[in-house]
C-alpha cells in the first residue's frame, strides 16, 4: 500500500541509531532502483557509498548527537546498479512511539545543480590557488630581500671571524705546539740525567712532564676545534655503525681493551662528515669511560630511532618536517648535577677530569651543530648520564 | 587528562565524558589550530602538512600549561597524533587512551586499513560540496558576525565548525597518514577502545594495532560506530575508568 506521501518527489527515509533503515518511501525506492519495501531492514551502508559513510561517521552523526538536526547536507547515495545519486538532505533525531531513537531524513535530488556546483568549486579552487600563490610570491620576495640583507651582514662578519680563526690556528699549530714539544723533549732529557731515583728533583720533573702533556692534549683539541670550522662542508653518506665501531677502537686504545662495555643497536646511515662524526663518538664514549662510577665497570649503550622533526630551528613560523635520527648514549657513570649541564658545553670548562681537555662536549656540540642537529644532556649524580643527539638524515 | 578531538569535530565532542573525570583529574581539552574556537590566523599550511604539526599542538599545550604525567585521550586520528608527541617527548605521558585509532587508513599490500585512495578522494569531494551547500552545517563562524544575538540551536550547530581549507588538508593528512613504523618507537601503556562495526577503524585495524603497539591493551566495545564518547558515553567512561584502575 502506498500513500500520497510515498509518491512525493523527495526521498523520505528513516533509520535507527544502529544504522538500520526502518522505512523508506516509494520515491526513494524508485530513485535508488529498488522494489518497493525492499529497503526496510537493510543496513544504511546499502545506500551510502564509502565516502558518504566516512562523512556520516565523522560529521553527520556527531552533529545529530550533539544537537538534534543536521541540515542541508550534501551526500551521494548509492543506487542498486552501483551508480551514485547526489542529494541534499535534512535530517532530525527524534524519539519514536516506542521511545527508541530514530533519525528521519528528507532528501531531494540535485543532479542538475551539481553540474554548476562542480564548475563553481573548480573556479573557486583556481581562484584560491592563484590568490594563495600570489600572496605566497609577494611574501617570498619580501622575505628574500630581508634575508639577503641579513646574509650580507653575516657574510661580512663570518669573513672577519674566519680570518681571526686562521690566525689563531696558526698560533696554535706552530707557535705553541713547537715549544710544547720541546718542553717535553727537555723534560725527558732532564729526567734521564738524574741517576738517583730518590732524588726529589725527579718527582718535580715528572710533574712538569705531566702538566706539559696535558697542555699538549689541550692544544691538540683546540686544533681539532679549529679544524672543524675549516672542514665543515665535506659531507657524504656515513654509516653510523662503522663510525661508532671505529670510535670504539680509538677509545679502547686509550683505556685498554675490555676497560668498558659498549652495546649498540643498528644505527642508520646519514648524510654527514665521517671524520667529525667519529670525533663526536670518540669524545662521548671517552667521557662516559672517564667519568665512570668508582665501583662499576662502565657500560655504555647507544640506541637510535628515526623521528620527524622540523628542519627550521631558528626561523619562526617555518615548517618542514623531515626524518632525523635520534641517538641516545646512556652510561652508568657518576652522573652530573643538572645545574652544571649548560656550563659543561661552554668552551674550556674543565670538570674535575683527570687527563681531559675540557673541550670534549664543546667539540661535540659544534660537530652536532655543523650537522644541523641538536644535543642535550639528562643526568643526575649517581644515576649515569644520557646524551641525546638528533641529526637530520639528509 | 588531556583530551584531543578527532577529524570532523572539535573539543565539544568531549562534553558527555568530561564531567565523569573532573573530580579525579585536571581536565584539559583543546581545539587544534584551525578548528573550533582556535585562532585561525595561527594556521600554517606547512606546519599542518603532516600529523607532526598537530603533535606540536599537543606539545605546545603541554608546555604552556606545564603538564606532567599526562593521560592522553585521543579520538580517532588524535591517537596517532598523541603517539607522535610521545615519541618526541616520552617522559611527558603516563597513559594513552585511544578511541577508534588506526595507524593507516588505506589498504596497502597485505595490510587492511579499510579504504582505497578513491574513497578518500570521494570524501574530500563530499566535504567540498558541503561547504557550498552548507548554510549552517560545517560553516565557519559566520553566525558570530551576525547582528542579532545567537540562538541556542545556532550556537550548538556552529560547534563542529571548521574552516574549509583546514578541513580539506586535515582530511588528506589524516586519511593518507601511515604511522605503522612509528608504533614500536614508544612504550607508553595504552588502551585501545575498539567499537563494534566501526567502518573508519574496523576490528582488523584494532587487532593489528594491539599486536604491534608495545604495552597496549585492547577493549572491544558494544558501542557501534566511530564516536562512542558521544553515542555511548557511559560505556566509554566505564571502560576508561576500569583500565586506569587496573593499570595505574
Amino acid at each position: 500500500m502506498t500513500t500520497g506521501f510515498d509518491k512525493v518527489s523527495a526521498l523520505l527515509f528513516n533509520f535507527n541509531v544502529e544504522g538500520k533503515i526502518i522505512e523508506a518511501n516509494l520515491t526513494a525506492h524508485q530513485l535508488l532502483g529498488y522494489e518497493f519495501a525492499d529497503l526496510a531492514g537493510q543496513s544504511l551502508e546499502t545506500i551510502l557509498p564509502v565516502a558518504s559513510r566516512i562523512f556520516y561517521q565523522t560529521h553527520w552523526l556527531p552533529m545529530l548527537q550533539l544537537t538534534q538536526f543536521a541540515n542541508e547536507l550534501f551526500v551521494n547515495l548509492l543506487c542498486k546498479d552501483g551508480s551514485q545519486l547526489p542529494v541534499l538532505i535534512n535530517s532530525k533525531r527524534v524519539v519514536d512511539s516506542n521511545g527508541a531513537m530514530m533519525i528521519t531524513c528528507v532528501g531531494i535530488v540535485i543532479q542538475n545543480r551539481m553540474k554548476y556546483e562542480g564548475e563553481l568549486i573548480a573556479a573557486k579552487q583556481a581562484y584560491e590557488s592563484a590568490l594563495s600563490s600570489n600572496a605566497a610570491l609577494t611574501d617570498a620576495s619580501e622575505n628574500l630581500r630581508t634575508k639577503k640583507e641579513e646574509l650580507e651582514k653575516s657574510y661580512a662578519q663570518l669573513e672577519r671571524q674566519l680570518i681571526e680563526l686562521r690566525q689563531i690556528n696558526k698560533i696554535v699549530t706552530h707557535d705553541i705546539q713547537e715549544p710544547v714539544r720541546k718542553l717535553l723533549y727537555y723534560s725527558d732529557v732532564l729526567g734521564e740525567q738524574i741517576n738517583n731515583v730518590e732524588d726529589p728533583l725527579l718527582k718535580n720533573v715528572q710533574r712538569m712532564r705531566a702538566v706539559t702533556q696535558q697542555l699538549q692534549r689541550r692544544v691538540l683539541n683546540l686544533q681539532q676545534y679549529v679544524w672543524l670550522t675549516e672542514n665543515d662542508d665535506l659531507k657524504s653518506n656515513v654509516k653510523l655503525d662503522k663510525v661508532v665501531a671505529e670510535a670504539k677502537l680509538d677509545v679502547e686504545e686509550r683505556f685498554g681493551p675490555g676497560s668498558y662495555i659498549l652495546e649498540t643497536t643498528t644505527l642508520q646511515e646519514i648524510r654527514g662528515n665521517a671524520e667529525q662524526l667519529k670525533l663526536l663518538f670518540v669524545n662521548l664514549i671517552d667521557n662516559a669511560v672517564r667519568f665512570s662510577a668508582e665501583n662499576r665497570k662502565p657500560v655504555i649503550t647507544i640506541q637510535s630511532t628515526i623521528i620527524d622533526r622540523n628542519i627550521f630551528k631558528n626561523l619562526k613560523d617555518e615548517y618542514r618536517y623531515a626524518p632525523h635520527v635520534r641517538i641516545l648514549i646512556r652510561d652508568n657513570g657518576r652522573g652530573i648535577d643538572s645545574s652544571l649541564h649548560e656550563q659543561m658545553f661552554t668552551m674550556m670548562y674543565a670538570h674535575d677530569n683527570p687527563g681531559g681537555s675540557g673541550m670534549g662536549l664543546t667539540l661535540c656540540r659544534k660537530i652536532v651543530g655543523y650537522h644541523h642537529g641538536t644535543m642535550s644532556l639528562r643526568s643526575n649524580p649517581g644515576e649515569g648520564t644520557t646524551v641525546e643527539i638528533v641529526l637530520p638524515v639528509e | 587528562m588531556l583530551l584531543a578531538h578527532g577529524f570532523g569535530c572539535d573539543q565539544h565532542m568531549w562534553r558527555f565524558v568530561i564531567p565523569e573525570f573532573e573530580k579525579d583529574y585536571q581536565i584539559v581539552a583543546f581545539d587544534y589550530v584551525g578548528h573550533g574556537h582556535s585562532d585561525r590566523m595561527a594556521y600554517n599550511k606547512d606546519r599542518y602538512a603532516s600529523l607532526q604539526g598537530y603533535a606540536q599542538d599537543v606539545l605546545d599545550v603541554c608546555d604552556e600549561l606545564a603538564l606532567k604525567n599526562v593521560i592522553f585521550v585521543g579520538h580517532s586520528v588524535s591517537s596517532m597524533v598523541g603517539l607522535l608527541a610521545a615519541i618526541e617527548r616520552p617522559h611527558l605521558f603516563n597513559r594513552f587512551i585511544m578511541i577508534g585509532p588506526s595507524p593507516c587508513y588505506i589498504n596497502n599490500g597485505g595490510y587492511t586499513g579499510g579504504f582505497a585512495r578513491a574513497d578518500i578522494e570521494g570524501l574530500i569531494q563530499t566535504m567540498e560540496k558541503n561547504y557550498i551547500g552548507w548554510a549552517n552545517f560545517l560553516a565557519p563562524d559566520i553566525m558570530g558576525n551576525a547582528e542579532r544575538p545567537l540562538l541556542a540551536e545556532e550556537l550548538a550547530e556552529s560547534f563542529c565548525s571548521t574552516d574549509p581549507v583546514v578541513a580539506r588538508q586535515f582530511a588528506e593528512v589524516t586519511f593518507f597518514s601511515d604511522n605503522r613504523d612509528d608504533l614500536y618507537k614508544i612504550s607508553v601503556p595504552s588502551l585501545i577502545l575498539q567499537c563494534s562495526n566501526d567502518m573508519i577503524a574496523p576490528d582488523v585495524v584494532g587487532e593489528y594495532l594491539s599486536e604491534h603497539l608495545p604495552g597496549s591493551t585492547l577493549y572491544k566495545m558494544e558501542a557501534t560506530g566511530h564516536c562512542p564518547h558521544m553515542s555511548a558515553p557511559d560505556e566509554t567512561v566505564r571502560l576508561i575508568k576500569k583500565y586506569l584502575a587496573d593499570s595505574l
